[in-house]
């Protein structure tokens, strides 16, 4: 077992330094080293001590960050208290990679596994009860903690253990463990404030020790143990996949989708009108979902608005003002929807890079005139908000007598902005095509691009009350799509290619 | 028609996959490129392809360097998009393939060709066994007739009565067409072939197929790399 770890180990280090660009060319670190197999067995036996080596470093390491923070005997409660939150479940029977690929390929005995890391655990307590307590309280030069933290790092290792052993088979463990949990806390730092002597916490834990040691002592949970390894293999498997669709469920398509109308729209649409309609239509999720939810609340902020203007609630009222707040709220809603970008994702992963792998998909003709089809949804998902924008604009001014100017810049930037988050990541994702798959790599271009939205979206914008915006944004957005229809038409073929 | 391979190396970081790579297909014939796992065999389709960049060396189809417009490649995994139906899959190909003689109202005789069942037709493609998707991917590339076609591991996933019919089809343009099919199963490479081909040590092996020690042959140096 202690060769198989060391290799994983030792393999995964080499692993990252012959993939470090910088570091494998500093060193001269060649892929060939991975079968220096001589060299892996005479490391091999100074494993052990490594392993102490590196627990040895990192208590030190700890050691001197507190140190750095200026700890002093009033922040021992602080210590105490963060002990408690980090010794609350197991260590040994925690899941990590290597104790799966021991148990599940290398078939070693659980037995074998739990010793074995009992030990390590152990031993790592040892260096950590050794460093730290001594260090701090030579360094704060008052030894009066100093049995109580040694005591304390030890409990908290059979406690951590022994807790998730006893709460393992309670059906609903959260109303036992979570009140344990939170009153343990509480008693940590209800101690530190109001200065009761920490020696006293020495009596429930010495209660916790002996009527946890009876239960456990009385039933034999061998089985228990193993089963509670198990389930935590299964948890990390379960949370790794659900993370892994994060990324891709908000891309997926409708759930079901019925193939009934099928035969009537291939005799409407032809071609890539035909592609586009069918994904669209089997998409509304990301779209039609989204833009619904945003003319609802458009409606709204515009209703209640048109409320207050109409029974004159506000006389002092500073239409300037009001218009620049219902547009930065607007660009932050559009930004928070972020249909735009959701569908582009989904474009990619659904449909552009099955198809790019044929050779007629990536022609220069094909992926424009796809990418026109696109644009023209794009202006065609912004004409919804525009048009909600559009009526009551009018009705502010003729009806309701708003000041002309703001209001049509008002217009304006409604029209910009949704325009704007509809085609942006559009020509981003055919000039730079940032994804892979599965969606989890994207390059660093679109990162960059992200933050600047972000920064965006999220900053004060008091030049929206510029009386000559309406004008710069109108010319804005056409230099903005005809430089960006350009550079889709000269590059995407070089560009807009499928990464796996 | 000639396809020409000259000098192609191509490596990843410390191995060299293709090294030096020369050989010459011809239309008409149906090459099948034998290889141990991890030989190449896609790495060198890529390189064809244009999908893939490599170190050194040039390909020709006939004297102009290859255009991937030219090529047809079937992909081991199938390659379509899973929201639509087989049929309207076919349909959109059909028309955007029009000039290659494609029809939409031919969609149904296409396929006819690969014993696809009328209901198939119209189930979402997500919903098709991996076979089928297959088969799919396949008539699509074989139906734009492209100049050189690549198949990469075609016929593994395919039932006998698909995999005949697939194999009919692909007798249908091999007149027109350089076919080059991967495969690590040599029962396939025999049956299918006109020439195989062997590719180990990062270069392309003829071995004569009919020589009575052929197998062993082949094995020799295949266990030799």
């Amino acid at each position: 077992m202690n060769e198989i770890l060391f290799r994983l180990k030792y393999n995964s280090i080499l692993h990252w330094l012959v993939n470090s660009k910088i570091i494998s060319k500093i060193f001269n670190i060649s892929p060939k080293v991975y079968r220096d197999y001589q060299l892996k067995q005479d490391l091999q036996k100074f494993m052990p001590v490594f392993s102490v080596l590196i627990d040895i470093l990192r208590h030190l390491i700890y050691l001197i960050f507190l140190l750095l923070a200026s700890f002093e005997a009033k922040d021992f409660m602080l210590w105490f208290t963060f002990l408690t939150v980090g010794g609350f479940s197991t260590r040994i029977l925690n899941y990590d990679n290597n104790m799966q690929i021991l148990f599940q390929s290398f078939k070693i005995p659980f037995k074998d596994i739990f010793s074995y890391r009992l030990k390590r655990r152990l031993i790592n307590r040892i260096s950590y009860a050794l460093i730290l307590p001594l260090g701090l309280s030579l360094i704060i030069k008052d030894f009066s903690y100093w049995p109580l933290m040694v005591l304390a790092i030890f409990f908290f290792m059979y406690f951590a253990e022994s807790f998730t052993l006893l709460t393992y088979r309670i059906k609903k463990a959260g109303y036992v463990k979570y009140p344990v949990y939170i009153g343990l806390i509480l008693l940590c730092l209800a101690v530190g404030f109001l200065h009761i002597n920490p020696y006293y916490l020495l009596i429930p834990m010495i209660i916790y020790l002996t009527v946890s040691l009876i239960v456990i002592i009385r039933q034999k949970r061998m089985a228990e143990v193993f089963d509670i390894f198990m389930k935590n293999i299964r948890d990390v498997d379960e949370a790794v996949k659900s993370l892994d669709d994060i990324f891709t469920r908000e891309t997926e398509m409708d759930k079901n989708v019925k193939a009934d109308k099928s035969l009537s729209i291939i005799q409407k649409y032809k071609s890539y009108q035909l592609y586009q309609h069918l994904f669209l239509s089997r998409h509304k999720r990301i779209w039609f979902k989204p833009l619904r939810n945003l003319s609802l609340l458009q409606l709204a902020v515009y209703l209640i608005f048109t409320f207050l203007l109409k029974y004159d609630l506000f006389p002092e009222i500073d239409y300037q003002t009001v218009i620049v707040i219902i547009t930065s709220a607007y660009i932050y809603i559009l930004y928070m929807f972020d249909t735009g970008q959701k569908l582009i994702k989904s474009y990619y992963r659904n449909s552009d890079y099955h198809l790019l792998h044929y050779a007629f998909y990536r022609r220069k003709s094909e992926i424009y005139k796809q990418f026109l089809i696109r644009l023209i949804n794009a202006f065609i998902f912004s004409l919804v908000p525009i048009a909600i924008s559009l009526i009551f604009s009018l009705i502010w001014v003729f009806g309701l007598k708003m000041p002309l100017g703001p209001t049509v810049n008002f217009f304006i930037s409604v029209v910009f902005f949704a325009l704007f988050f509809n085609v942006h990541y559009l020509f981003i994702y055919y000039i730079f095509q940032p994804y892979n798959y599965s969606l989890d790599k994207p390059r660093v271009v679109l990162t960059i691009f992200e933050i600047g939205t972000y920064l965006f979206a999220y900053m004060d914008k008091p030049w929206l009350s510029y009386q000559y915006l309406g004008i710069i944004f109108v010319i804005i957005l056409v230099v903005y799509i005809i430089i960006s229809t350009v550079l889709v038409y000269n590059f995407a073929p070089r560009t807009f290619k499928y990464r796996d | 028609m000639q396809l020409r391979i000259e000098n192609l190396s191509k490596s990843f970081k410390d191995l060299n996959v293709l090294i030096d790579l020369n050989y010459t297909f011809e239309k008409g014939k149906i090459y099948a490129i034998l290889g141990k796992n991890g030989s190449g065999k896609t790495t060198l389709f890529n390189c064809i392809a244009e999908e893939m960049d490599f170190d050194k060396g040039k390909i020709y189809l006939d004297d102009e360097l290859i255009n991937h417009q030219d090529v047809g490649y079937v992909y081991t995994d199938p390659m379509l998009p899973l929201f639509l139906t087989g049929y309207e899959f076919l349909t959109f190909f059909a028309d955007i393939h029009k000039d290659k003689g494609l029809s939409r109202a031919e969609v149904d005789e296409y396929f006819d060709r690969i014993d696809f069942k009328e209901e198939d037709r119209h189930r979402m493609i997500k919903d098709y066994s991996t076979g089928m998707k297959n088969k799919l991917q396949m008539l699509c590339i074989i139906l734009t007739k492209p100049k050189v076609l690549l198949l990469d591991e075609p016929l593994t996933s395919l039932d006998l009565v698909s995999s005949m019919n697939m194999k009919k089809e692909l007798m249908k343009i091999k007149d027109n067409t350089i076919m080059i099919l991967s495969t690590h199963i040599l029962q396939i490479a025999k049956d299918i072939s006109d020439e195989i081909v062997i590719l180990t040590k990062g270069k392309l092996l003829d071995v004569d197929e009919t020589a009575e020690d052929f197998e062993q042959k082949v094995l020799e140096i295949l266990q030799d790399e």
